[in-house]
């Protein structure tokens, strides 16, 4: 496989934690590759560290050992205000529950990444993203106001805003209805494909997962892919 | 957007569309501010009128005595001061004769200066200097010279007109209480008496009005004192006498009160800059995972803090000028006292610097600490985000830094570094004790929660769960209510001393020159009466040293104050005002001498030394066997030496004696001396009453007043606290009530958990406060006594308690979110 072509890189990366009955092992020597474009599931029961390995890629947690290589660049090697940069420009988080910045509006929260990176924010761009989002009417609402699905739609387009190269989505539709949570999932594989990102859904719905050109069972603190 | 702009933006969006969470913040940053500023002004303006009355007691800011004539200018030249202002006089006991009757008087000599300060209040006319040739008499000389104003008394070969009646003068009560009428002349009708004020048991002052004294100038004539002796120094506010004491005393808890206030909105700040960050930080810790860096996080929340703060100053400061001068207003009105108005910008200044100072120490390692875990910890287990990080260090590292501008404060009002780290560092150490304890008290329980009911293990979880802030809000408490008992034991301390010891003590009646054939009539007609023998006498020698003899040889060894005459008296029993300070006092055995621990200073005697005195043409010598410390404030009858009825008592002596009579009592006192006594003088010191309350009522006005504040802080503070914790408790209650509490069972078991843990604090600070009231009264107020028991502020305690229960219970009535919401509430 070229390397240029490899957008994620782990390798055995593990993780555990410090508790007063001693160390809890969450995660295994955990090893994958995936390329740029794929839109890869990772499916596994409650407790098995989904969550977790998906804080690892984006930046939000460290391994205890293992490296991790995002668009070529070893992450453990940044420190702390690069990491912060790093995932700015390449990595979008999609949370189950929306975690929307509350004083922000609809549109607010979308720009905020671009303003954080200190790129200049086109009023039209962000237009036609609300629009393709179908939030044009809610633009300027505060998020104690959306619906869920809403709420989810602007998680979305935060995520997509910076065009990054990696959208990670930490069950995008579980907090959201069946109806609703298709409609956003569309939203989201439509909008992924638009991008030509890169998407790691986790998720426990295996008609999301067969919709994924790779899935992987995290299991026994590692990941195995579905043949 | 560059970082600036992005700070900028995000900051006011957040205070534009977050306001709400900053209500509460701000009122009670603005309430610290009101409370703060209106303290610091009240106490300006007390320290000011107090720094007023303390000239006018003393007659000066610095005031010079001497038995000889003083070289004043000198002298303070020396300490490198210039006085605006400068008044000497002269003033000694000497005898007056009216074409009817002769008696003592302390006659006053002064210039065109004096006085100084306050004023001379004259029955009939205005003061406005003494004339060549005119004289002023008190109602008591009138009286015993019989004579009227416009009547001719002479003194020596002068002869002085009375032109006017004192009725009070301010200097009256400075040093105690004189036992002679008092009369005043001016230096040139003293100079035509012919008499030589060598021969007089003179007393010497250099009076010098010095508005600002500095601590350097202050210092250099405490320098020069020492090498002086025979100059006594008084500074205006500083040295303690007569009532100067309660001054000095009541600065004191002024600024103790101010220090009070200052700890109690250190911690307000404190606990009301965690709430916000811990409301704020999560929901904005996703800004985190968009990129944002943690140092700009921390720069958006302090911008944001920092716009609140900038409005708590305006408001804070506005307000409490504004209420100051309703107060003073008020005062002003009922109580006819006058409030001077301080340097408002100066005090706006401070407070404004002191609330910033304190938010910032208090925000930035609150939003360190609590920006320490990474991101997906903060996204994830948000709730509670320093529950693991409440280790004793951090407690510690938070409350000094907290206490560094508290330390500025009291190096500021104590003039003193020493003293600021020395108060704040005892406060610190308190402070990091409680937190400390509760943290290992909390934790021990949580270790053994298993073996509770489920009340009270779901209490001790969520204390657990609540980590730092649990312990602070603790500790906030707890200090808040240390606070509320400390003031109000010194207050009602200070209350007893200022009305009992100070006022109640100074007798109402005395009686002076009962003649030994007279005692025991007076004495069988008024058995209240406290009668002492006077018996005049001159000291021959001091452990051989022949004192009369050198004084006259020149030696400078020797004391010139020991040349004249004294006043002894014989006695078995010592004054409530007196107390042994050293040796041994048994009865006024023969031989036995009793000597004040001050003059024996003076005068060279210690514990066994053999004193002789010449008394009535004979030598009559004695063992010192005690030294004496008196309380001068007492205004009971003071003497140096105490000696055994069995050594002076066959003298023939004079008697005077003190009662405590109403003026129904005095009447009949009175009426029976004019009749069967007309030798012997009758004192009524309520000539002096009205001045000596009105100084105590405004005293107790000031304590009053500058009392209620801190009070009000630190129940704001118990209201804050309340609240925040409702806040943090409301969707824990709404998970538990999701799992099958009803609402009520819900709210009880918040009710418990609050009021157990006010309560525990309560009975904790009861105590603590009873040891910092006794430390504090001991070292700094110096009172005699404190009240440890008092009821008010046992029912003040249980108030509180119940003020917590209504807060609670407001907030449970008021509060009508549906259990979906709150579960889904942010």
């Amino acid at each position: 496989m070229n390397e240029a072509d490899i957008i994620l890189k782990l390798e055995a990366v593990s993780k555990s934690f410090n508790t007063s009955r001693g160390q809890l092992q969450i995660l295994d020597q955990v090893s994958c590759v995936v390329k740029k474009g794929e839109n890869v599931a990772i499916i596994g029961p409650s407790g098995s560290g989904k969550s977790t390995l998906l804080s690892l890629i984006g930046l939000l947690d460290t391994p205890t050992s293992g490296t991790i290589e995002v668009a070529g660049v070893e992450i453990g090697s940044l420190s702390e205000r690069e990491q912060a940069a790093f995932r700015n420009k390449y990595i979008g988080f999609i949370f189950q529950s929306f975690e929307l910045i509350s004083p922000f509006t609809a549109r607010e929260n979308i720009a905020a990444p671009l303003e954080i990176g200190e790129r200049e924010v086109s009023e039209g761009d962000l237009s036609n993203l609300l629009e393709n989002l179908g939030l044009t009417e809610r633009q300027n609402a505060l998020p104690q106001t959306l619906s869920g699905g809403e709420k989810q739609r602007v998680a979305i387009g935060r995520a997509l805003v910076n065009q990054p190269a990696l959208i990670l989505a930490d069950e995008p539709t579980g907090s959201l209805d069946r109806v609703t949570g298709e409609k956003v999932l569309s939203v989201l594989l439509e909008a992924v494909e638009h991008a030509h990102a890169t998407l790691i859904i986790i998720t426990h719905d295996e008609s999301i997962a067969e919709r994924m050109d790779r899935v992987f069972e995290l299991r026994d603190k590692t990941l195995h892919e579905r043949k | 957007m560059s970082g600036s702009r992005l700070i900028l933006l995000y900051s006011t969006r957040i205070i534009r569309r977050e306001w709400r969470r900053f209500v509460l913040p701000f009122l009670s940053l603005a309430i610290t501010s009101v409370v703060l500023m209106l303290i610091l002004l009240l106490t300006g303006a007390s320290t000011n009128l107090l720094v007023e009355q303390a000239r006018e007691l003393l007659g000066g800011d610095v005031v010079l005595e001497s038995a000889s004539p003083v070289a004043g200018r000198d002298f303070i030249m020396k300490a490198g001061i210039t006085p605006t202002i400068v008044s000497e006089q002269v003033s000694f006991s000497g005898t007056l004769e009216s074409n009817t009757a002769t008696a003592p008087f302390t006659v006053q000599v002064v210039d065109t200066a004096f006085p100084l300060y306050g004023k001379i209040v004259l029955r009939d006319g205005t003061f406005s200097g003494i004339a060549d040739g005119e004289l002023l008499l008190d109602n008591a000389g009138l009286k015993r010279l019989e004579v009227e104003r416009g009547d001719t008394v002479s003194f020596g070969a002068v002869s002085l007109v009375v032109s006017d009646v004192v009725v009070s003068e301010p200097t009256s009560l400075f040093g105690g209480f004189q036992f002679l009428p008092k009369a005043f002349m001016n230096q040139s009708s003293f100079a035509q008496s012919g008499i030589d004020p060598r021969l007089l048991r003179a007393s010497y002052t250099y009076a010098a009005a010095v508005p600002t004294l500095s601590s350097v100038e202050i210092e250099s004539l405490r320098v020069l004192e020492e090498t002086t002796p025979a100059i006594a120094v008084n500074i205006a506010g500083i040295d303690q006498r007569g009532l100067q004491f309660g001054l000095k005393t009541v600065s004191d808890f002024l600024v103790i009160a101010v220090l009070i206030t200052a700890v109690l909105a250190a911690v307000n700040v404190y606990a009301s800059v965690l709430y916000l960050v811990t409301v704020e930080r999560k929901s904005l810790a996703v800004l985190l995972a968009l990129g944002l860096t943690k140092t700009k996080l921390v720069y958006i929340l302090g911008t944001a803090l920092g716009y609140v703060v900038l409005l708590v100053n305006l408001v804070g400061t506005g307000l409490g000028v504004f209420i100051f001068g309703r107060v003073q207003d008020f005062v002003s009105n009922k109580y006819l006292i006058q409030l001077p108005t301080p340097d408002l910008l100066l005090y706006a200044t401070v407070t404004s610097s002191l609330i910033i100072l304190i938010t910032a120490m208090s925000f930035v390692p609150a939003i360190r600490m609590s920006l320490s875990l990474n991101p997906k910890q903060i996204l994830v287990g948000g709730d509670s985000p320093l529950s693991k990080q409440s280790s004793f260090w951090s407690v510690v590292l938070i409350t000094f830094s907290t206490l560094v501008p508290l330390f500025v404060l009291a190096a500021f009002l104590f003039k003193s570094i020493t003293k600021g780290i020395l108060i704040i560092g005892v406060i610190t150490l308190v402070y990091v004790i409680v937190a400390a304890l509760y943290s290992f008290v909390i934790s021990r329980m949580y270790s053994i929660r298993a073996h509770a009911g489920f009340y009270l293990r779901t209490i001790i979880s969520q204390k657990h769960a609540d980590g730092l802030f649990g312990v602070v809000s603790f500790s906030s408490l707890f200090v808040a209510l240390i606070a509320l008992c400390i003031l109000t034991l010194l207050q009602v301390s200070l209350e007893r001393f200022l009305v009992n010891d100070l006022g109640e003590t100074v007798p109402s009646t005395y009686v002076l020159d009962i003649q030994p054939s007279q005692k025991d009539q007076i004495t069988t007609a008024f058995p209240e009466l406290e009668l002492f023998s006077n018996i005049r006498a001159r000291i021959v020698s001091i452990d051989g040293v022949m004192i009369q003899k050198e004084i006259e040889a020149g030696n400078t060894d020797v004391s010139g104050e020991l040349g004249r005459e004294f006043n002894l008296t014989a006695r078995r029993e010592l004054l409530p005002s007196e107390s042994i300070t050293n040796g041994e006092w048994s009865s006024g055995a023969r031989g036995e001498i009793s000597v004040d621990g001050n003059f024996a200073k003076q005068a060279n005697i210690s514990l066994g030394s053999t004193v002789v005195f010449f008394i009535q043409g004979f030598e009559v010598s004695g063992r010192v066997t005690s030294l004496r410390s008196t309380d001068s404030r007492s205004g009971l009858p003071f003497f140096y030496f105490v000696m055994s009825p069995e050594d002076i008592g066959q003298f023939p002596s004079v008697y005077f004696g003190y009662a405590y009579y109403d003026l129904e009592q005095q009447a009949v006192l009175g009426r029976f001396l004019a009749e069967t006594m007309p030798n012997v003088s009758l004192i009524e010191t309520q000539a002096l009453g009205p001045l000596l309350l009105q100084i105590v009522s405004t005293l107790l006005i000031l304590v009053l007043v500058v009392t209620i504040p801190p009070l009000f802080i630190a129940t704001l503070l118990v209201a804050m606290l309340v609240i925040a914790s409702y806040a943090t408790r409301r969707r824990e209650g709404a998970r538990f009530r999701a799992l099958g509490l009803s609402r009520r069972e819900s709210f009880v078991q918040y009710l418990l958990e609050t009021v157990s843990v006010a309560l525990v604090a309560a009975i904790l600070a009861y105590g603590v406060g009873i040891l910092a009231t006794a430390l504090v009264s001991a070292n700094f107020l110096k009172l005699d006594s404190i009240v440890l028991l008092d009821i008010e502020l046992v029912v003040g305690l249980g108030l509180v308690i119940f003020f917590i229960l209504g807060i609670a219970v407001y907030l449970y009535i008021t509060d009508t979110m549906p259990l979906r919401e709150l579960l889904s509430y942010e």
